[in-house]
């Protein structure tokens, strides 16, 4: 049981902060009687399949709340989210070849070259004030960028920006201020640069590869 | 109307889930387990609320001022001392008591509406 009750509570993170706080025990707690009273084996397995629906379906509507709610008391939490966003955006146009894409998306691309260390930059000087906090995000928006460069441009790196948004969403939410929201949102800058740093257009890798 | 001012009738119809509670909660103060429980027994397991819907709804709920956080423990020997239990506030009741109208209106038009259709094929009734 204290391997699901684990389990469960890190899959309460999907939920914001605030709610976590308030309600995160009485939710492990409900988890444990549902879990004891289902019985064993496969029937576990079954509360289990409720339980992650469940968490699925109260984190969204946990989550959009707090975004409907930041776009009634703060303008901030939904201009740091479009603004991240479509640097995440860019980040992932930065793959499209200039020859044959759309001229926007190079463009895009282009953008996130130049504001991008700047994001960054900002987000690690923020990190000395908020080190455990900056210390994760720079951790998240790491990992998308490895990862694209060991993919280089191919097709799975657009689920990295899908994932990059995802991240910095759940953090501008549990973000407690303006300043905190800031560095979550040079998450996807960092994730967008390191993208659009390992790029190359199709032709300069054709005669890379001719040449090798 | 209730403290803030606010007329029982402004919060009907009610979200299914916010009706299940307050129904539940309708014959005295309950801990989380035991709403869903006698959610679950009512809607003859039709409906079983998880962790994340039931604590979600009650959030709204007590922001509402339909229910409230109550001290009180039915049997403390046999309780969980960690546990939150839950009550129906006046308002609350108001507001279940709103919610019944409406829903009993609903259903006298619906017999109506049957009892006339009584015989006629493609209307309500006709079987």
């Amino acid at each position: 049981m204290k391997m699901q009750e684990r389990l469960y509570r890190v899959l309460l993170l999907a939920h914001p902060r605030q709610h976590r706080r308030e309600y995160g025990d009485a939710m492990v707690q409900l988890m444990r009687d549902r879990v004891r009273d289902g019985g064993g084996g496969v029937r576990t397995l079954l509360v289990w399949g409720s339980l992650l629906a469940d968490l699925v379906r109260s984190a969204t509507v946990e989550r959009v709340t707090v975004l409907r709610v930041g776009f009634r008391t703060g303008w901030w939490r939904p201009a740091a989210v479009a603004v991240a966003a479509v640097l995440a955006y860019a980040g992932v146009s930065a793959f499209f070849d200039p020859a044959t894409g759309p001229w926007y998306k190079y463009t895009f691309g282009r953008l996130a070259l130049l504001s991008a260390p700047v994001a960054i930059l900002a987000g690690l000087m923020l990190r000395a004030l908020h080190r455990r906090y900056g210390s994760a995000l720079v951790a998240v928006g790491l990992l998308p960028g490895a990862f694209a460069i060991v993919l280089f441009w191919w097709p799975p790196f657009l689920l990295f920006g899908l994932f990059s948004i995802a991240a910095m969403v759940g953090a501008i939410n549990d973000a407690e201020n303006e300043r905190r929201a800031a560095v979550a949102a040079s998450e996807p800058a960092g994730s967008a640069l390191l993208a659009a740093t390992s790029w190359s257009p199709p032709s300069d890798r054709g005669s890379a590869e001719g040449s090798a | 109307m209730s403290e803030a001012g606010q007329s029982p009738n402004e919060l009907v119809p009610l979200p299914v889930a916010q009706h299940h509670i307050l129904l539940a909660l309708a014959d005295g103060e309950k801990h989380g387990y035991a709403i869903m429980r006698e959610v679950a027994r009512m809607t003859d397991g039709d409906v079983t609320m998880g962790p994340g819907t039931l604590y979600g709804t009650i959030k709204r709920m007590l922001a509402a001022g339909l229910i409230e956080e109550t001290d009180e423990r039915p049997d403390p020997e046999l309780d969980d001392e960690r546990r939150r239990y839950y009550r129906v506030t006046g308002f609350g009741v108001r507001v279940l008591d709103a919610e019944t109208d409406r829903l009993q209106r609903l259903v006298a038009t619906a017999e109506t509406k049957r009892s006339a259709g009584a015989g006629r094929p493609g209307v309500i009734g006709a079987t």
